[in-house]
């Protein structure tokens, strides 16, 4: 199961985690499980435990991981099995534009804000902020210079279109400025379009006037 | 003892006028390129005060960070940086060569009965790459700083964009200042005891400067290499630790805990020599369980080297290993604990003179009971599971290296300080500073523990605002602790421009060093001394010289 932002495991039922790092070390720790185990790149790890009162716990990374290590953090939900039936991590608002920029913004803390900065502060990737401008009440993208798979570099005006392939193949059509073109970004092909969609609209509530 | 020659033929008090180390010579050459302990170890402490204030500023900038949930000053990145930086400097510049580089250097030749240690220039070198490392570690600063914590931990230190290659080499060269002094220590108390200085007439300071020397000589040089991998492996990509190379993470942490356990004990057992000789001193009574006290410190020499993977009980090492560590790690509290209750059954019946080294001395006797005791619940495999990298650790040894060893330095300084200058500070004052620092540490240090026990991780530039009120009152008892520091700095200086003259003997100490002329000439004493008594034996308290100013 993919869950982007919360944990939700079922109380009275041993819930067990294989847990892996692609870049520096980190720690899986839930103080309220009496829980840690550190999670090591190039390794798997498990940790498991036994959940019995139902509840709301801190969920957060115990191992010094860098500029935002204390940002890493999650809720894990202790729920009973009849309410983990109802899958209550899938509830996804997207009915209006606000809440589909809401639900985008909290998918970009769970998933890229790591790479990502959304107020034109260069990082790992590129930054969120005026990706589109505001021209009306129409959002228009901006135009950027990527690299094609063949090599080449071409321009192309940044679109929803070229935002969800940019989530789900994000290294066909990287921006080609450094440090952008040498660095490359985990895919999301899991992602489904509503998912996607609120990830645009949070983007284009970035936009410049 | 059966030989019946005079006590000690030492002259003390009013004979002559010679010069004494302090103006036997003038002017900076006279001072740089020293070869007399006394002033080497003067000119470390300096050198290590300094550090030692430049971390306290990183701590209490920490502190004041913490005072809000979300960071109160700095960004995530810039606290990271501060916090490496206190971590940096209080351990590799002020703990580890604080005791040995400036108490150790001007009091053991001197109890040892020599005018100097066994190798002067080496002795001048190893301070020298001490001003080396700290000028490396202040120019990392410069070209981009470091924040990857003062453990190095790979591959995050491989990974990051700061300045990690060259405080790497700042801490290989400390590493080797910390070698040669263990070398030149280990060598002095060897050849140059004085005739019938037997082995278990030695003070307890020197079996303890010498336990921590064969420490230093044996694990730094690991450190040394483990930093130096590390450079390699950011300039050459080798594949040692990096996992993306087919390196492991985990072999740098048991590289460097193979160091840095034992460099905790590096740090502690100068600390416990110098309790030993400040209950005794202060008590005016011989050292209950002498030798258990010496020996106590090799077997936590040895020990320690035994017991490094307490420190990885998370890190996914194998099980087996983990119960062997935290059995071994039980093994540590024993000698510990030996001392402990040899310097309160010491204090027993003795008669106890509440001197400012006294209180700072009783001060280290609570805190480190309870530093150490944190540390056997630590040492339990399943509880340091949920415990491990959590604000519980991070008072656990703050109540080690700060609450213990730097006041066992603080004590050591106050006790020596008539010693080394011939000049006494405010006493009022200086047990008002101790108040005020024992009651701020605590506030400071007290709220972790429960924090911990609750979960908050360490290293964190912002939390959750359940532990908002522990942090607040965490900071409030940190700056406590400073102003308590600051006064301790303040009269002290001011003893230095205004102090009154100090006694020949200002505690009445009948080891040598206080049967030397105060403040000793340039080669100590003025006839070599001998030995006819055992150590702490104060029937021999020659006690005109506590009422005989220094010249």
């Amino acid at each position: 199961m993919q869950s982007f932002n919360e944990l939700w495991v079922e109380v009275d039922k041993p819930a067990a985690f294989t847990l892996q790092s692609t870049d520096v070390l980190h720690a899986f720790s839930i103080p309220a499980m009496r829980i840690k185990r550190d999670i090591v790149p190039g390794r798997q790890q498990t940790a498991w435990f036994h959940p019995t009162v139902v509840g709301e716990y801190h969920l957060f990374c115990a191992e010094y991981c860098g500029d935002d290590h204390s940002k890493m953090y999650t809720k894990l939900h202790v729920v009973t099995a009849e309410d983990y039936a109802k899958k209550p991590w899938d509830v996804l608002k997207d009915s209006t534009p606000e809440e589909a920029a809401a639900s985008g913004e909290n998918l970009y803390k769970a998933l890229c804000i790591s790479c990502h900065s959304v107020n034109g502060t260069p990082g790992t990737g590129p930054s969120w902020k005026g990706l589109y401008t505001k021209q009306g009440d129409a959002y228009v993208g901006r135009q950027r210079e990527v690299v094609m798979p063949d090599g080449s570099t071409q321009t192309i005006t940044v679109d929803d279109a070229y935002i969800t392939e940019s989530i789900r193949k994000p290294n066909d059509k990287k921006v080609a400025e450094l440090p952008y073109r040498a660095n490359n970004m985990s895919a999301f092909p899991d992602l489904d379009d509503r998912r996607v969609n609120c990830l645009i609209a949070y983007m284009k509530k970035l936009a410049d006037n | 003892m059966t030989t019946h020659v005079p006590a000690l033929d030492i002259h003390t008090g009013e004979h002559g006028s010679k010069p004494n180390y302090l103006n036997v010579t003038k002017g900076f050459k006279s001072w740089a390129l020293t070869l007399d302990h006394k002033r080497i170890g003067l000119m470390y402490l300096i050198g290590v005060t300094a550090a030692f204030l430049a971390g306290g500023l990183f701590a209490l900038l920490v502190r004041l960070h913490l005072w809000e949930p979300h960071g109160a000053l700095f960004t995530n990145a810039t606290y990271n940086q501060v916090f490496t930086l206190h971590g940096v400097f209080m351990v590799f510049m002020f703990v580890i060569p604080a005791i040995p580089g400036s108490l150790g250097n001007i009091v053991l030749p001197l109890m040892l009965g020599t005018k100097d240690v066994a190798l002067p220039r080496l002795n001048l070198l190893s301070f020298y790459l001490w001003v080396t490392g700290t000028c490396l570690a202040l120019y990392s600063i410069l070209v981009g700083g470091f924040d990857t914590g003062w453990t190095f931990y790979a591959p995050y230190s491989l990974y990051t964009n700061k300045a990690v290659v060259s405080i790497g080499l700042a801490v290989f060269v400390l590493g080797f200042s910390s070698i040669f002094t263990g070398l030149n220590f280990i060598v002095t108390t060897h050849k140059l005891r004085a005739p019938g200085l037997t082995w278990f007439r030695m003070p307890l300071f020197v079996w303890a400067i010498y336990a921590t020397s064969i420490l230093q000589v044996l694990a730094t040089p690991v450190l040394g290499i483990t930093v130096l991998l590390v450079a390699f492996e950011r300039l050459y990509n080798i594949g040692i630790f990096d996992p993306r190379l087919g390196g492991d993470p985990v072999l740098f942490e048991h590289f460097f805990w193979f160091y840095s356990h034992p460099a905790v004990y590096i740090m502690v057992l100068p600390a416990f020599g110098i309790i030993s000789e400040l209950v005794s001193v202060h008590s005016r009574k011989p050292l209950f369980g002498y030798k258990l006290i010496a020996f106590s410190s090799l077997a936590i020499a040895v020990i320690s080297f035994l017991v490094w993977g307490h420190h990885m009980f998370t890190s996914g090492q194998s099980t087996y290993a983990m119960f062997a560590f935290s059995f071994l790690t039980f093994f540590v509290a024993i000698p510990t604990a030996i001392k402990e209750f040899s310097w309160v059954a010491t204090i027993w019946k003795g008669s106890i003179a509440l001197n400012s080294p006294m209180l700072y001395t009783l001060a280290f006797l609570i805190i480190f009971a309870i530093g150490g005791l944190t540390g056997v619940i630590l040492g339990a495999l399943n509880v340091d599971i949920h415990l491990h990298d959590t604000y519980f650790v991070v008072a656990h040894f703050h109540y080690v290296m700060m609450g213990s060893i730097a006041l066992a330095f603080f004590a050591g300084l106050h006790h020596w300080w008539p010693k080394m200058f011939g000049v006494m500070y405010n006493e009022g004052l200086a047990k008002i500073a101790c108040g005020i620092i024992f009651v701020g540490f605590n506030a400071t240090f007290i709220p972790q523990f429960i924090m911990g026990s609750r979960g908050m991780p360490r290293r964190y530039a912002t939390y959750v605002e359940d532990y908002e009120i522990f942090h607040k009152a965490s900071t409030v008892g940190a700056m406590v602790l400073g102003a308590g520091v600051a006064l301790m700095v303040g009269y002290l200086v001011h003893s230095l421009l205004a102090g009154k003259k100090a006694m020949q003997n200002q505690w009445g100490g009948v080891t040598l060093d206080w049967l030397s002329p105060t403040p000793p000439p340039l080669e100590n004493f003025d006839t070599p001394p001998v030995v006819t008594h055992e150590v702490y034996d104060y029937s021999t308290l020659d006690l005109k010289t506590l009422q005989t100013p220094v010249r």
